[in-house]
């Protein structure tokens, strides 16, 4: 006999304890592209019947769904964790592509001025693998970014005379100038370089005699009205006798600096800063530099897929900022702001890029709270270009892969398998050694089908 | 995966043919099939990683041993698909609508009376006997492989691919951390007959009590509920919420309030059993309460319940009895007049207005409820209650002074003080 409207025993529903599933969707302008917003709204649209089947299984357990969409900082979607039988889903929107934006027209220029003095001896071949690399990855854009190549040392060409490049000995120093190439001829022109090539007495800047070389490093960009970046990479440094030329050489001809240089003396870090670009040490990094992430919001910029906009707190957003993602995720982790009833939490990050702010930083102040230690991270890469390395951190779990959707119903896989099996393990675990068997289920994913929807 | 319409050979020769999807669990996906021309039957289709060869080799053995009785949805045959026979599923009994997956009672979106639920324990304690006895073991015991029917309490048990002979080795999963026995969260030993009566008890008690045994104080002053936590508290310092000394994990009444409100309620002799379950029981296998003592226990509790006129159930409890105590609604707080009732093998029977004599009863063919042999029925002029015989057995009962009464199949005898009834060889004494 079933009273209706009753209670035909005593007491009530069990006591709950609540799981908070949080997803991080990444919504900057590149989203848009090829419909990976649109895939990435149906992915999570169909996971939620599923969501709420594992509510029905579990009584004990409270699943209450946040959304946190992120580009130019991150906002929750709703202020609290919503239920998920409440949860009414609302599409994403990704942001819109800038109106300025000139799509893979070669508006990038970027040269590269590498020291190739005796010193560098235990970073040339680091910086060349970091310079293939970068190229590698602009080539993978399919973007028309053009890369030069200037070496420069003092004491004379040692190599074989070659038509791809031209040497020119200035008043103390030799330099070879590879004029502007696709990033496919690029890799190829940095093989050419090796350490002493143009001497191997030495690279002071930005001493008197430097300043010489600067207008053939301006000459070797090309289009008046490019976007003009200059990398360079040395591991010593001069006085500042010629430093005011140089810059003023350079800003005259509206080229951005960066260096990966030394941090003791003026001259690096002065180039940097006065023509709008950054400096980096070359000791800390000993010649690795991974230029694609550090050069992304100067590439992003030019290829017009994010926008740099200025966010209420006066700071400058270039689009993928992942980091605000982790610290607005932090608060919402902080001991006194979880419930005193919970089953771990899980997250779920997806993104189709690299970080643009200062995502490492926010990610160790995130690891510090206890809760981020009993968070089920998961991590999502929509398309090929995504920084992995950045997801497999913010898992921070060797043993739980990102899981790399490059269509779209993968994505659609993924997303039912992270709300069925890792919530079902979660709010119930099955006790077999690991929470979460992610790769296990990952290989024997069939890929569905070979053409890809991006 | 599985279309529409798709067709294959069973293992067995039979034709089946993709009607339905119904649902997708954790292993694999259930559709409606017609199964040798009957639709009466469900495939569950095994995710490819899912389905092992383990996994066949067991359903295998599975299907030819048959199901324990009708209460499981077993394993019939196997189905393996046509072009990818590494791919396959079984065939099993499609469940029919009336039967929910008892996870409801917990959010109380299932509400059975007390009857129908101490039928759904007694069915469930009768069923893993008859698993037991045949050498078998569950391995996963827990709420969400049993639907019950909530108008009759009639039970059925799902998900039984787990199932394996008792001595089997066998990787697959080790059970659901609130269910499993110390000893398997411990890791120390793989499921068997004895984790299997440790999960009974567990799934008995969260029917009966809408909490957990050993969900207490301890439970309460955790905050992450993670698997280091639930291997502290159900593997290697468990402690019965109503241990008879040790009050260290007592409900905590904020958190476990229904663990209180059914304690108040629930007979003493269910009590007994239970701390018995979670005392000696959560540390000896040996010596857990074993089927058979559940299955008696929950037919005789059937038999103890009175109706209040506020429309809800409580408990003739004999121990309260005993002690001058009178039985008050759980609901109103009224006293319950206690209704007629007959004394049968030295077990109280309440005849409510409700109640059904079974050859479980009547004849003494425990647990036989296959058709009713009484019931209650009331004078077609007069107010008299009377017990109406609906078997085929001619009743004799004997009044105070000795003379005898005949009653007929079809025919009802009034209820009186004194009167002993013989309903053949069961004889039984009638209490006003």
């Amino acid at each position: 006999m079933e009273i209706k409207g009753k209670a035909a025993r005593p007491g009530g529903e069990i006591s709950k304890r609540y799981l908070d599933l949080t997803i991080m969707p990444d919504k900057s302008a590149s989203m848009n592209e090829m419909g990976k917003m649109a895939s990435l709204n149906t992915a999570i649209r169909e996971a939620l019947p599923y969501i709420k089947a594992v509510q029905e299984e579990n009584p004990g357990a409270c699943i209450r769904l946040s959304v946190m969409p992120f580009s130019h900082g991150a906002e929750w979607q709703q202020k609290e964790p919503v239920p998920i039988e409440d949860y009414i889903w609302k599409d994403i929107i990704a942001d819109s592509v800038p109106q300025n934006a000139n799509q893979g027209n070669g508006n990038l220029e970027i040269v590269f001025l590498i020291d190739t003095s005796g010193s560098m001896s235990n970073e040339i071949e680091a910086v060349k693998a970091s310079c293939v690399d970068f190229a590698s990855a602009i080539e993978k854009q399919g973007l028309g970014v053009k890369l030069g190549l200037v070496g420069f040392d003092i004491g004379g060409f040692r190599g074989t005379p070659s038509n791809k490049f031209q040497v020119h000995n200035l008043s103390r120093y030799t330099i070879g100038c590879w004029p502007l190439s696709s990033p496919k001829q690029f890799k190829e022109n940095i093989n050419e370089l090796s350490v002493c090539l143009f001497g191997g007495a030495g690279c002071y800047l930005a001493s008197q005699d430097t300043v010489d070389i600067f207008p053939h490093v301006v000459n070797t960009f090309g289009k008046a009205n490019a976007n003009r970046v200059l990398v360079i990479i040395s591991d010593e440094i001069g006085d500042d006798s010629g430093l005011n030329a140089i810059i003023k050489n350079l800003q005259g001809s509206a080229v951005k600096t960066y260096v990966l240089g030394v941090s003791y003396g003026n001259a690096h870090k002065e180039i940097a800063r006065q023509t709008g670009g950054e400096f980096w040490d070359i000791n800390e990094s000993k010649g690795k530099k991974d230029f694609t992430s550090l050069l992304v919001h100067s590439v992003a910029e030019t290829i017009g897929r994010e926008a740099k906009k200025t966010l209420a707190d006066g700071s400058v957003s270039l689009g993928t900022d992942m980091g605000a993602a982790i610290t607005l995720l932090t608060k919402r982790i902080k001991v006194e702001a979880m419930p005193s009833r919970c089953l771990p939490p899980v997250s779920i990050l997806v993104s189709d890029g690299q970080p643009t702010d200062d995502f490492y930083g926010a990610l160790a102040r995130f690891n510090e709270e206890p809760w981020a230690k009993k968070m089920v991270r998961l991590a999502i890469a929509v398309g090929e270009d995504c920084d992995t390395n950045v997801l497999q951190d913010f898992i921070g779990n060797k043993e739980i892969k990102p899981l790399i959707a490059s269509n779209s119903s993968q994505l659609i896989k993924y997303f039912k398998w992270a709300s069925t099996v890792v919530l079902r393990k979660v709010s119930s675990p099955v006790n077999t050694g690991g929470v979460v068997d992610v790769p296990r289920y990952v290989d024997v994913v069939p890929e569905p089908e070979k053409e890809k929807v991006w | 995966m599985l279309q529409k319409n798709d067709k294959f050979h069973s293992c067995n020769g039979k034709r089946v043919k993709i009607m339905d999807f119904i649902g997708d669990g954790g292993q694999g996906e259930v559709f409606r099939v017609e199964y040798n021309g009957d639709k009466e039957y469900a495939l569950k289709w095994y995710f490819p990683q899912n389905a092992t060869q383990e996994q066949l080799e067991i359903l295998k053995v599975l299907v030819k041993i048959g199901p324990p009785d009708r209460r499981f949805l077993w394993p019939l045959d196997i189905v393996q698909h046509s072009e990818k026979p590494e791919i396959f599923g079984y065939v099993m009994p499609f469940r029919p609508q009336r039967f929910k997956n008892a996870t409801g009672m917990l959010s109380r979106k299932i509400e059975p009376s007390f009857l129908s639920l101490l039928t759904s324990c007694y069915q469930l304690s009768d069923s893993f006997l008859q698993l037991h006895s045949k050498g078998l073991a569950y391995r996963d015991i827990s709420i969400n492989n049993i639907f019950i029917d909530p108008e009759t309490g009639d039970v059925l048990i799902c998900d039984n691919d787990n199932v394996a002979y008792e001595n089997t080795t066998y990787t697959g999963v080790s059970g659901t951390p609130k269910y499993m026995a110390p000893e398997v969260v411990r890791n120390e030993t793989q499921p068997n007959r004895f984790t299997d009566l440790y999960s009974l008890s567990v799934l008995l008690f969260y029917l009966m009590y809408i909490a957990h045994p050993l969900d207490g104080k301890k439970e309460a002053a955790i905050h992450a509920m993670d698997e280091a936590a639930q291997r502290k508290l159900y593997g290697f310092e468990p402690l019965y919420i109503f241990h008879p000394t040790d009050k260290s994990n007592e409900p905590d009444p904020e958190f476990h309030a229904n663990a209180y409100a059914f304690h108040e309620v629930l007979p003493q002799s269910l009590k007994n059993i239970f701390e018995k379950a979670f005392t000696i029981g959560i540390h000896e296998p040996a010596k857990r309460v074993e089927e058979s003592v559940w299955r008696g226990l929950f037919v005789g509790l059937r038999d103890n319940i009175v109706n209040c006129s506020c429309g809800t159930e409580s408990f003739y409890d004999i121990t309260r009895v005993k002690q001058g105590i009178e039985t008050k609604c759980w609901n109103c707080g009224k006293t319950i007049p206690i209704p007629a009732r007959m004394r049968l093998n030295g077990e109280i029977v309440i005849l409510n207005n409700n109640i059904k004599l079974y050859p479980h009863h009547t004849s003494g063919i425990l647990f036989n409820f296959s058709k009713p042999t009484a019931e209650i029925s009331e004078h077609p002029t007069l107010k008299i209650k009377g017990l109406k015989n609906l078997s085929d057995d001619i009743w004799f009962v004997t009044k105070p002074d000795n003379s005898i009464l005949q009653v007929p199949p079809g025919r009802s005898f009034a209820l009186e003080n004194g009167y002993t009834v013989k309903f053949g060889l069961v004889k039984a004494e009638i209490r006003l």
